[in-house]
């Protein structure tokens, strides 16, 4: 075939063109291989399989702390309404060897053993001892409750709920973490 | 060349063959995306999970307790009248999964050989009191 001076072949372009499409499929299968790679990365990284809280679990938190809530503590208050009681009552509190002051964390108070365990008997069977209580106001941490053992890390999951405080101008905010 | 006849040359081949690939290649990725579509769609089985546990700690027709006085059902609160076969029965009638229920000494539900379970911190209604307790809910495995 005749080609005019400086054109390139036809034969040479059909060439040229495969080879880009070929390299180009291949580019695209690389790239895909890659994404998929790193998706599975960042799955293993934030979403833990092998957690003992299993996703179906964290989907109900908000009973779960509504019926920690509940859960009886003296003979007259629900860990509802000790909550309500707290800054304001927490020498009587302590004096029931219920809260201590903290002594690692930022909350002012933290549970003793016995409450800790009240609350891991109830908690533990969904949760293990992946759990934390933590109760707020505006500005502080005021108590915090762990399972015994856990490490506090990025929640898994988490949920909230506001109770009333004995101070009517202030309300408080529960919290209960799922760890991974 | 004689008069009408036509020659197809080199390029129309290229183009030819470019414009089969395309096709193939635009069929291809249609049906990935429809496949996986439909895969998305196609598994209900961990929303049909969810239904099970709200039903379980919500609906007052199945085991919730219910405060006459309120009108209103008390999540969380299982009326341990309620936990019998009968009324599991009649709950998870339209529900097609297997599924059983273990709190305390009681079992309702029906036996699955492969499962998946979750526990439930819940309280048990009986005789007026309230008394803490870990609910055992067993259903199939999922198959997706």
């Amino acid at each position: 075939m005749l080609t005019r001076k400086g054109q390139v072949p036809e034969a040479v372009e059909i060439i040229g063109a495969s080879i880009i499409i070929i390299i180009g499929v291949i580019v695209l299968l690389f790239a895909n291989a890659e994404y998929q790679h790193s998706l599975e990365n960042a799955k293993e990284k934030y979403l833990p399989a092998k957690s003992l809280v299993e996703v179906l679990d964290v989907q109900f938190m908000g009973t779960d702390l509504l019926n920690t809530m509940r859960l009886q503590i003296t003979e007259e208050k629900t860990l509802g309404e000790l909550f309500t009681a707290l800054p304001e009552e927490s020498s009587s509190l302590k004096e029931q060897g219920l809260i201590m002051d903290q002594v690692s964390l930022a909350a002012l108070y933290e549970c003793r053993e016995s409450l800790q365990t009240t609350l891991q008997n109830f908690l533990g069977k969904t949760y293990g001892n992946k759990w934390a209580v933590t109760l707020m106001d505006q500005e502080n941490i005021i108590f915090m409750c762990m399972a015994p053992g856990a490490i506090p890390t990025r929640p898994l999951s988490e949920t909230y709920m506001t109770i009333p405080s004995l101070d009517p101008e202030k309300d408080l905010t529960v919290l209960l973490e799922a760890y991974p | 060349m004689r008069k009408g006849q036509y020659t197809l040359g080199h390029k129309w081949v290229y183009f030819i063959v470019a414009i089969f690939l395309l096709s193939f290649m635009f069929l291809f990725l249609r049906s990935m995306f429809q496949e996986y579509q439909v895969q998305k769609t196609d598994c209900v089985d961990p929303l049909l999970n969810e239904i099970i546990v709200a039903k379980i700690l919500y609906a007052p027709g199945c085991f919730v307790a219910y405060d006459e006085e309120l009108g209103r059902a008390m999540p969380g609160i299982i009326d341990s009248k309620k936990l019998t076969q009968e009324n599991y029965e009649n709950c998870f009638k339209y529900i097609d999964k297997r599924v059983k229920i273990t709190l305390g000494d009681k079992s309702i539900g029906e036996e699955i050989e492969s499962f998946v379970t979750i526990s439930k911190p819940v309280f048990i209604l009986q005789d007026g009191s309230l008394t803490p307790a870990s609910m055992n809910i067993i259903m199939e495995a999922t198959a997706c």
